[in-house]
């Protein structure tokens, strides 16, 4: 381990948990968009300002989820995907996307356009064939389809409103975000490859908070009003159905099985759960300190490894805001299974 | 920015207390001036553009409950908010500016040439008149300034080498209170060091001492009272009150008052404490009351950024602190309960 890295078990759950990021610099993880972890579950991607200071330029590094391997990748980074050989990182600029080494190295254009003020990476078809972007610009919001061996680009719809673009069902063939689509209304949806085939979720009550449940084609997101719970939805269904209530769940994300659910909470801050969701238990994983404030540097946006062995968060607990890394002892998933 | 807020409570009282400022740089709020408009509503706060000691100092304005956080102006000294709060005042490069409170090209107003720096901290309560110190180039020495905010005029009030940032000493501006040394246009002292109380209207204003004994120089009018209170430690703990000219007494002791403020009025102090630190005192200046409001989590060091500098509103609904209990130094927002007010009001 680097000398500025640190690991602390938590002092009610004992739960190992490493800073992965050097503390002098205010970091973020790759919290709500794209492949945002290798494949071999090790290394992921997190956003540093390359100064503290409000206007600074935001850089993206790559770090190791033992805390080694911290890295630049690209400077001026928007959010981003890392491809799904691993071996590339797709950074979305305010001109296009590029490609860059996981490892470092040169970075080369896969799709260039002045007329968009601005661009994400966000999804990457399991075939390698398509990565899917996010771009916005003065004609508002853009799916943009880039065919990855041509370079060819395809705009899927345009939209006054596109947020949380990612690939749903771990890459069955759909994407997911709350979106407007063309002629429908406002709303968390599933849809094609094509941009076409809507399905919305029957989320009443949702936060906009919200991710896929693994492979199992279903959603979770949490829910406040009438209560606090996480809810999951068949996309096309007329109902969703309560997966756990009683804490105040923020930020819901899930393994790639569908089996386990990490949430942050808020109102009050009870800590970062666990959850089972066959047997619907949960409990406490860690408390992450994160102060829950406005900005949203003040919030955990926790993500679950796909093999659920540890959850990624934020908190501004040393007051800049850092990327920690939390271990799911393997007796918290046995206590919860029952 | 818009927002940074972070709602909090403080564990031992129960106070809300809401955090401003969150991005890790160091902000606080302008001390003891107009920098809060007289409803309450909205305030100044200040920040380094960026974590370095050589940073620069950037002029924001925010709403007391955290929203609207915008920025105002680059490399300010001092600022006040005019009483009907759409225009913000304050010294910049040497100059007096102007700058609408949301934001917008700053305007000069005064502009002599011979300071290079005024820092505005005071005005009339009509809004006609600026009060500031202007640090002379030729001698380094501080002009106590008057400025017209209609016309520019402006008349030099006295000069000192040494000055604390002029406060309103009245209700109606016609008095003002500093901590000053005084001197001629020789450089030679006029007075001797002290807490000045004086009138506004211009050069040889009817100077009358503040008998402080033991004061930390940490000092406040006393809202429309006439009155300036300080806080004492040399010896005891204590908030010495005295009238310009007239004598002091103890106002309240027992803890180790360290920074205070006052409310319009003048019933309301505010003040926190150090050595050691007991939390942030609200204090009756009717019945000689105090009571925690809250811990600020400053540390309470040396820099000036480690302490609370607590600023009690002109209605006395919340207090303003800073806190560096992140690491950064912070603005927080603490409300003060009614029934808080209601206990320590009782005789």
């Amino acid at each position: 381990m680097a000398p500025d890295q640190n690991e602390t078990a938590d002092e009610r759950t004992g739960a190992r948990i490493v800073r992965l990021t050097p503390p002098a610099g205010l970091h973020y993880h790759q919290y709500c968009y794209g492949q945002w972890i290798a494949p071999d579950c090790r290394t992921l991607l997190v956003f540093r300002y390359r100064e503290l200071r409000r206007d600074s330029p935001i850089d993206l590094y790559r770090v190791n989820t033992d805390g080694t391997g911290y890295e630049l990748v690209a400077e001026n980074a928007g959010w981003s995907t890392i491809s799904v050989d691993g071996k590339f990182v797709f950074a979305g600029t305010a001109g296009g996307i590029l490609r860059i080494p996981l490892s470092g190295g040169r970075s080369d254009t896969v799709f260039r356009s002045d007329s968009y003020r601005g661009m994400s990476a966000n999804a990457q078809t399991r075939d390698g064939q398509f990565l899917f972007c996010h771009a916005f610009g003065e004609r508002g919001h853009e799916l943009v389809r880039v065919q990855l061996d041509t370079g060819n680009a395809n705009v899927l719809f345009q939209t006054d409103y596109l947020m949380h673009l990612h690939l749903h069902d771990e890459g069955r063939g759909r994407l997911l975000a709350t979106v407007r689509p063309p002629g429908l209304e406002w709303g968390i949806y599933t849809f094609d490859l094509d941009g076409k085939d809507f399905r919305k979720l029957p989320f009443t009550r949702s936060t906009n908070h919200f991710a896929s449940l693994g492979c199992t084609g279903k959603v979770i997101t949490t829910v406040h009003s009438g209560g606090n719970a996480i809810e999951i939805g068949t996309p096309g269904d007329a109902f969703a159905e309560v997966l756990v209530e009683g804490e105040g769940f923020w930020h819901p994300t899930a393994d790639s099985t569908g089996e386990w659910v990490a949430c942050d909470t808020n109102w009050p801050d009870t800590g970062l759960m666990l959850v089972h969701v066959p047997t619907r238990r949960f409990r406490v994983l860690c408390f992450t300190g994160t102060s829950g404030g406005h900005p949203q540097w003040a919030h955990a946006h926790p993500r679950m490894s796909p093999d659920a062995s540890y959850v990624v968060f934020d908190s501004d607990k040393s007051g800049i805001t850092q990327t920690y890394a939390v271990f799911v002892p393997p007796e918290f998933k046995a206590e919860l299974r029952g | 920015m818009g927002c940074e807020r972070v709602a909090r409570t403080d564990p031992e009282t129960g106070v809300k207390i809401l955090q401003l400022t969150s991005f890790p740089i160091t902000h606080w709020h302008l001390g003891l001036g107009d920098f809060i408009t007289p409803d309450g509503e909205r305030l100044l706060i200040a920040a380094n553009r960026f974590a370095g000691r050589n940073s620069p100092r950037d002029l924001y304005s925010i709403r007391a409950n955290g929203d609207d956080f915008h920025f105002l102006l680059h490399d300010f000294s001092g600022g006040v908010i005019c009483p009907r709060g759409q225009w913000v005042h304050t010294g910049c490069a040497g100059a007096v500016v102007r700058i609408p409170i949301e934001g917008g090209n700053a305007e000069v107003l005064w502009n002599p040439g011979c300071y290079t720096h005024i820092m505005v901290s005071a005005r009339s309560s009509d809004g006609l008149w600026l009060f500031g110190q202007g640090r002379r180039k030729a001698d380094g020495c501080f002009d106590i300034v008057r400025i017209s905010t209609e016309t520019g005029e402006s008349s030099v009030i006295i000069r000192a080498s040494y000055v604390m940032p002029v406060l309103r000493g009245s209700a109606n501006g016609e008095r003002l209170v500093a901590s000053i040394a005084p001197v001629g246009d020789d450089g030679k002292p006029l007075m001797p060091w002290g807490v000045w109380d004086f009138s506004s209207e211009g050069e040889g204003s009817d100077f009358r001492l503040v008998p402080f004994s033991r004061s930390t120089n940490h000092y406040c009018p006393m809202g429309s009272s006439g009155l300036v209170v300080t806080t004492a430690t040399h010896p005891g703990n204590a908030l010495d009150v005295a009238a310009p000219g007239g004598s002091e007494r103890v106002l309240a002791h027992g803890a180790g008052f360290w920074h205070v403020s006052s409310d319009e009025t003048g019933t309301w102090l505010a003040s926190d404490t150090n050595w050691p630190d007991v939390g942030l005192q609200i204090v009756n200046s009717k019945t000689g009351n105090y009571a925690t409001l809250c811990m600020t989590g400053a540390s309470g060091g040396h820099p000036q950024w480690t302490h609370a500098h607590p600023v009690i509103s002109p209605d006395a609904r919340w207090v303003l602190f800073t806190s560096d209990r992140t690491g950064f130094q912070h603005v927080y927002l603490a409300d003060i309960p009614p029934e808080f007010k209601k206990v320590l009001s009782a005789p």
